[in-house]
């Protein structure tokens, strides 16, 4: 087994979203489309339905050392200066309105932490990604239309926080 | 047309004409043999170098030196330049050929004929026919961006014409021009893709005769750079390496008088027929990495045969008091194609824990790329 494994992690904010390893080249990172296709689904745990597809465009492949404990639960780490560093804050509320989307989150003091958050509506057709480099204060609001009654999956990566995926209705 | 040799007997008067019938002849068989036996382009330096420099108002420009050196034309015409020349901004503005400042124009070289410059004084024959000497220079041009894609479009020479009377262009490089200061800012070899072009052999066999054949893509003194030796020593082999100190080689690929193959990296890309593995650990949603040298295209085309073993990946879990133990059950554990489906339940034994709890999971999988002979694929 060698002592290095792959990441991959989402460009804006550094968060883990699969880990995997292969015998062959351990040391040198695969291109992001040989690992994810057309995108990384992430799935409902639960159903094992697809809950939403990330873009290649938005991940890259780190290779970093062998942690058996990222290659389990990935989504519980941050790559911090090309580190996986285990997430102890969790999002606190996230919601949509018409015009807006706000979601609140706690960070370390004198932080600015990235956000990055994908919203895929039932139909597949519809897939938004907001972002944001450095938020400031929390709640922190998106400037979007949305249309009421509309269903969304969410994933939300928010520096320093665990991953959120959530289902939500513009109400 | 009949190629003509002038030939001279014993007490001739030899004219002007007989003379330069001689010359000629051996011109147009020196332009011939380099035009069909060689490729035209630059035989040695005619680099362009940039100085950075200062207007007296501060700002930067470059003075753009051409180094000497010769180059070959593609009627065979040998051009040489002898002594280093400064690019004239001035020149360049009056061919109109700037299109902008960021713009790279080509900068190129041509043979040219010329009569010398008479000195005021000269005691020559007044007679116009009296000059005796051609001189053979070298001229600097511009283009506009584009041009140098259109190089191989210039008149080319008839079969039996000699080395003619020079204006074939020869790209040596590019240039970039402030039209506020009417001064060169920068200087490249290429651009897009496009760069000095260098002197060549029209050859369908090469012998070498020392029992060695070496084809370096820089001169011997470059270490570093690939090369190829065919080499008769040892019973007779085949080498791709970098140059080493000296010129010799240091080889990562070489085949023997039997066939044997010795490399140091990796063989990819196949396709030879066999099976190559790769096995490894891959998480929920992505896809289970193919083997080192297999494309997806391969596969799509039915080239490469896949077989896939997924399994949960299991791992030791702390030890805890009877009743407080959680385990990991699997619920699902697959690939569709490649795309692998991967979750597991956690479930306690302490009944006041409650319910499962789902999670995607990392799985333990082998993959075979299976290639089919030549034999089998018919």
């Amino acid at each position: 087994m060698s002592d290095k494994m792959m990441v991959i992690v989402n460009k804006t904010t550094g968060h883990v979203l699969a880990a995997a390893t292969r015998r062959s080249e351990p040391e040198t990172a695969a291109a992001i489309e040989d690992l994810v296709d057309d995108g990384l689904e992430i799935n409902d745990p639960e159903s094992g339905d697809r809950w939403l597809t990330v873009d290649p465009e938005q991940m890259e492949v780190k290779v970093v050392d062998y942690d058996e404990n990222v290659l389990i639960r990935p989504r519980a780490y941050q790559l911090q200066d090309d580190v996986p560093v285990l997430l102890a804050l969790s999002i606190s509320t996230i919601s949509l309105s018409s015009s807006e989307l706000s979601i609140s989150f706690t960070f370390p003091t004198g932080e600015t932490p990235p956000i990055w958050i994908q919203l895929e509506n039932g139909a597949r057709d519809e897939r938004i990604v907001l972002t944001e480099a450095a938020a400031t204060a929390a709640p922190h609001k998106f400037a979007q239309q949305f249309n009421v009654g509309n269903a969304y999956e969410i994933l939300a990566l928010v520096g320093f926080n665990t991953p959120l995926t959530t289902k939500l209705t513009v109400s | 047309m009949t190629i003509e040799r002038p030939i001279f007997y014993e007490e001739q008067i030899l004219a002007p004409a007989d003379l330069t019938a001689d010359v000629e002849h051996a011109r147009g068989q020196m332009a011939r043999h380099t035009r069909y036996h060689h490729l035209w382009g630059i035989a040695t330096g005619l680099e362009l170098t940039g100085e950075d420099k200062s207007t007296t108002e501060g700002k930067s420009y470059k003075e753009i030196t051409l180094g000497v050196g010769l180059a070959v034309d593609a009627w065979g015409r040998e051009i040489v330049l002898e002594a280093a020349e400064t690019l004239d901004p001035e020149l360049f503005i009056e061919l109109n050929v700037f299109t902008g400042k960021d713009d790279w124009h080509p900068v190129f070289l041509m043979g040219a004929e010329k009569d010398p410059t008479s000195a005021p004084l000269d005691l020559g024959s007044c007679d116009d026919d009296s000059v005796n000497r051609k001189l053979e220079s070298a001229e600097v041009t511009f283009g506009r961006p584009g041009d140098e894609v259109e190089i191989e479009e210039q008149p080319a020479a008839g079969v039996a014409d000699g080395p003619g009377d020079g204006g074939w262009k020869i790209l040596l490089g590019f240039v970039k021009f402030d039209d506020d200061l009417d001064l060169f800012t920068d200087v490249t070899d290429s651009s897009e893709g496009t760069g000095r072009r260098y002197v060549g052999v029209r050859a369908d066999e090469i012998e070498a005769q020392s029992g060695k054949l070496t084809i370096r893509s820089r001169p011997s003194d470059q270490t570093g750079t690939p090369l190829l030796v065919m080499d008769e020593s040892d019973g007779g082999k085949l080498q791709f390496g970098l140059q080493a100190s000296g010129g010799g080689i240091t080889p990562v690929f070489t085949v023997d008088s039997k066939g044997n193959v010795t490399a140091e990296g990796t063989v990819s890309g196949l396709l030879t027929s066999g099976t190559l593995v790769e096995s490894g650990v891959a998480f929920d949603g992505m896809m289970i990495p193919l083997p080192v040298g297999i494309t997806d295209d391969e596969v799509a085309d039915g080239k490469v045969v896949l077989h896939i073993h997924v399994s949960l990946h299991t791992v030791k879990r702390p030890s805890g008091t009877l009743g407080h133990v959680t385990v990991a059950l699997p619920v699902e554990c697959r690939v569709d194609g490649r795309r692998v489906h991967c979750r597991v339940a956690e479930v306690s034994f302490n009944p006041a824990i409650g319910n499962a709890s789902y999670f995607p999971a990392p799985c333990d999988y082998t993959i075979l790329a299976y290639v089919p002979s030549a034999e089998e694929a018919t």
